[in-house]
């Protein structure tokens, strides 16, 4: 796991960095110390990162715009602030957690956990993605399934568009907590979307959504999606 | 003089006098007496012994040079018809004659007042003496009168005298209601005199109050000489003093007046056309017009001429005046002169003038006190900010599990700052070495906050003066935000110099603020711009900008060595020193 770690302060970055090491210990393949966030976003090897610890302060005019910019990477976002009275909002624009200043290396562990174990948290309200040159802000809520494509993911929207996110699919379940499930490899579904399950021949299994669509489902995971919906394949 | 006031009330706008003196049932009020016959006949003692060839008509003797010292006999004669009862008490009233009187009715001697003789036995009598006429005396027919007057006392035996014939009530009451009168319009002056007194107590109008009370005075001492017979007192010396300065108590309270009037509304040109019409029309280049009205039409002009932002507070005195001028037409005012009346209203427009600017300073005062208060909040505000503490405590609790002898001084510096801060917060002013103490504090803090060195030079002697709480401080924060995001060293020199118009301290520092930062006024720089404003109102002046190596801040601003803390103590009070703009 590659980390990079943004902090003006640089007693601050390096205790981070201590932390991080004690708290993954073998799972770390490299740590990087960045004092500002320009600096981070234009080092070449920043989409080499996994997740991106961003001390943000959300007092100024442009802290949205920052969340935007980095919501669009591929990385996932850990907010390590004392800015802590707009920390729900920034959770709607996808970071992954939102650690206070100061923090304990509890704390820091905890959010470390979510990488490997995603929570049942609630979904984030947009999803920034780039659009042409620039950013767009995309309403989780109009979001269906997403289709993971090795280093990128196509988000598949109600309207029937598609518009592509740099975070891949893993990633993005992480993010988008327990309102979807992966039900394939490279599928992950709102749970809301799915009507049913069918067993076609040859063991191989496929999803019904309410939008008429048919995705295919992984045979392990059918086994559990169907615990979850009943035996008779119906959603419960 | 009373009765001429008197026969106004009593006549209601003088309904013809009967040229000779004859009286019906129906007459009422009092009427002067006419047709006085006057002789010189100092050896006679009762009216018989007056030869009536001695009686001359007493307008002939009083224009010639009449003696001093000596004694007369006045006579005239009263017709009164059958119908005249005696269901009221009639009276004569002499008054203005000095020094002593005695009265006869029919040539008997009804009354005397003081004590007629030569000039050692005289003694001094009224100027007004009513003298009732008993019952049995009212008949009706011719009836003689006669007057024996001796004066070795005053100068003149003849004041403005006349003798009245009336009912005794009347004639007493009109008097009693005259004097009352006086005495109110006299209150009146005193009691805005008192005020204006206190009002000069107010450092902006000081001038202005003194001024007014001046004018009161001024119109004061006018009703007392324009009433010179409330005195009741036959003393030459008073109506020689009257004489000689009634025409100038009127000049003065116009030239009174129309200085307040000016130096109030702050005019120097309208107070010149003021005074200079006043003086015209009292030397007499138009005499048509009373004293009342040359004052009223005097302060109109010069009100016309009142800055717009002054038109309303003009409206005050010019409303009085002409309140004042109205005062003529309504039957209260018999008794007491217009220019008083004009006074009197023109006391209450000043009172009310003054009161009017006493709000105004006290709101001025009020939205000072909040505007401080508001300072005070938002330093305290901006120090405690949870962003700063919890930042400086992340920085600590890292220390701490790399370097406990860091992390510890890092809580000392903490723990100083926030003292210092907690002990200079409620001050206006603070010595200036204690805020470069604190300075350097805070850049030690963010030294090691930062893992940088920060540093504060002060270049050259330094001055010891006061200056407003945190603003050095301020700067110093705003320049570590803006100019050292990259960089792990910094350098803060500052300087005090003294120039002409007080200090100049200029603090630079090495960072890589942008000139465009200028541009938007961060509030750093504008906490410090408010906080100089407050304390030296224009005196202060603050430059900022980027100049070759850095970025530099200068602030002109007065001395105020420490020993003047006392007297500065508040900043509210620093701001009332500042004239308010009326």
């Amino acid at each position: 796991m590659r980390l990079l770690i943004v902090e003006d302060e640089r007693p601050i970055a390096e205790d981070l960095q201590f932390l991080v090491l004690k708290i993954l210990g073998d799972l770390v393949s490299e740590v990087a110390l960045e004092t500002h966030l320009e600096g981070a976003l234009q080092r070449p090897d920043l989409k080499a990162f996994d997740v991106v610890f961003l001390d943000l302060n959300l007092h100024g005019r442009d802290g949205f715009e920052v969340l935007k910019q980095v919501g669009a990477c591929a990385f996932l976002t850990i907010v390590v602030s004392a800015n802590t009275d707009r920390a729900l909002e920034a959770f709607e624009y996808g970071v992954l957690d939102f650690v206070a200043k100061p923090y304990s290396e509890a704390r820091l562990r905890k959010a470390l956990d979510r990488l490997t174990q995603p929570l049942h948290h609630k979904e984030p309200r947009y999803l920034p993605v780039r659009h042409g040159a620039g950013l767009r802000l995309l309403a989780v809520d109009q979001l269906v399934y997403v289709q993971g494509a090795d280093v990128y993911s196509a988000l598949h929207l109600r309207d029937g568009g598609q518009v592509d996110s740099e975070k891949t699919l893993a990633r993005l379940e992480v993010l988008l907590g327990a309102a979807f499930v992966r039900i394939h490899k490279s599928f992950l579904v709102r749970r809301a979307e799915i009507a049913g399950l069918d067993a076609a021949g040859g063991g191989r299994y496929h999803a019904l959504l309410h939008s008429g669509e048919r995705l295919p489902v992984g045979r392990q995971r059918y086994k559990t999606l169907k615990a979850e919906w009943g035996g008779d394949g119906a959603l419960s | 003089m009373i009765g001429f006031w008197l026969i106004l009330i009593c006549f209601e706008g003088g309904a013809a006098v009967p040229a000779a003196n004859s009286f019906q049932h129906n007459m009422h009020g009092q009427a002067v007496l006419q047709g006085w016959q006057l002789a010189v006949a100092p050896a006679a003692a009762t009216p018989d012994e007056v030869p009536a060839t001695a009686f001359q008509p007493v307008d002939d003797v009083l224009l010639a040079a009449q003696p001093a010292h000596g004694m007369w006999w006045l006579r005239t004669t009263i017709e009164l018809d059958e119908t005249v009862s005696n269901d009221r008490i009639l009276a004569l009233c002499p008054e203005g004659l000095a020094s002593a009187i005695q009265v006869y009715w029919d040539g008997r001697l009804i009354a005397e007042s003081g004590r007629v003789g030569g000039a050692g036995e005289e003694q001094l009598g009224r100027y007004y003496a009513p003298v009732p006429l008993l019952p049995e005396l009212i008949k009706p027919g011719r009836h003689q009168i006669d007057l024996r007057v001796s004066n070795h006392h005053t100068r003149r035996f003849w004041h403005d005298a006349q003798i009245l014939f009336g009912d005794y009530e009347d004639l007493l009451k009109s008097v009693g209601i005259w004097q009352v009168k006086v005495y109110f319009a006299l209150g009146l002056f005193c009691v805005a005199g008192v005020f204006f007194l206190g009002f000069t107590t107010v450092r902006d109008t000081r001038f202005e109050a003194l001024l007014l009370v001046l004018m009161c005075v001024a119109f004061a001492g006018r009703l007392l000489f324009e009433n010179l017979w409330v005195f009741d007192t036959l003393r030459t010396d008073y109506y020689d003093f009257q004489l000689f300065w009634r025409r100038y108590a009127t000049v003065l309270t116009g030239v009174l007046s129309l200085a307040a009037l000016g130096f109030w509304f702050k005019q120097r040109r309208a107070l010149v056309v003021m005074m200079g019409l006043w003086l015209v029309s009292q030397y007499g280049l138009f005499d048509g017009l009373t004293d009342a009205d040359s004052l009223l039409l005097c302060a109109c002009v010069g009100m016309a001429c009142v800055a717009p932002a002054q038109r309303r507070d003009a409206l005050w005195p010019v409303l009085a005046l002409v309140l004042g001028r109205l005062t003529a037409f309504a039957d209260f005012r018999v008794g007491i002169d217009l220019m008083s009346w004009l006074g009197i209203w023109l006391a209450a427009s000043f009172l009310e003038l003054n009161v009017l600017a006493l709000r105004r300073r006290e709101q001025v005062r009020q939205t000072a006190l909040l505007r401080s208060a508001r300072l005070e909040n938002q330093m305290l505000k901006n120090f405690i900010k949870p962003h700063y503490l919890m930042n400086a405590l992340t920085s600590v609790s890292a220390w701490m599990r790399r370097e406990p002898e860091t992390a510890d001084a890092l809580i000392t510096a903490l723990a100083e700052e926030f003292r210092q801060i907690a002990a200079i917060a409620d001050q206006a002013l603070i010595p200036l070495a204690r805020e470069l103490t604190l300075c350097r504090n805070h850049l030690r803090i963010m030294s090691l906050r930062k893992g940088a060195t920060f540093d504060l030079v002060v270049e050259g002697a330094l001055i010891d003066t006061l200056v407003p709480p945190l603003i050095l401080h301020t700067l110093v924060e705003n320049g570590l935000t803006h100019g050292y995001e990259t960089r792990d060293q910094g350098i803060f020199r500052f300087s005090v110099t003294a120039g002409p118009s007080g200090l100049r301290l200029t603090l630079f520092n090495d960072s890589a603020a942008r000139a465009d930062a200028a541009g938007g006024e961060g509030t750093g720089l504008t906490y410090v711009r408010a906080r100089l404003a407050e304390t030296f109102g224009d005196q202060a002046v603050m430059q900022a900008g980027a100049v070759a190596g850095g970025w530099r801040v200068v602030i002109e601003m007065p001395r105020v060595p420490a020993d003047q803390a006392a007297a500065r103590r508040g900043s509210a009070e620093v701001l009332q020193e500042q004239p308010c703009d009326y």
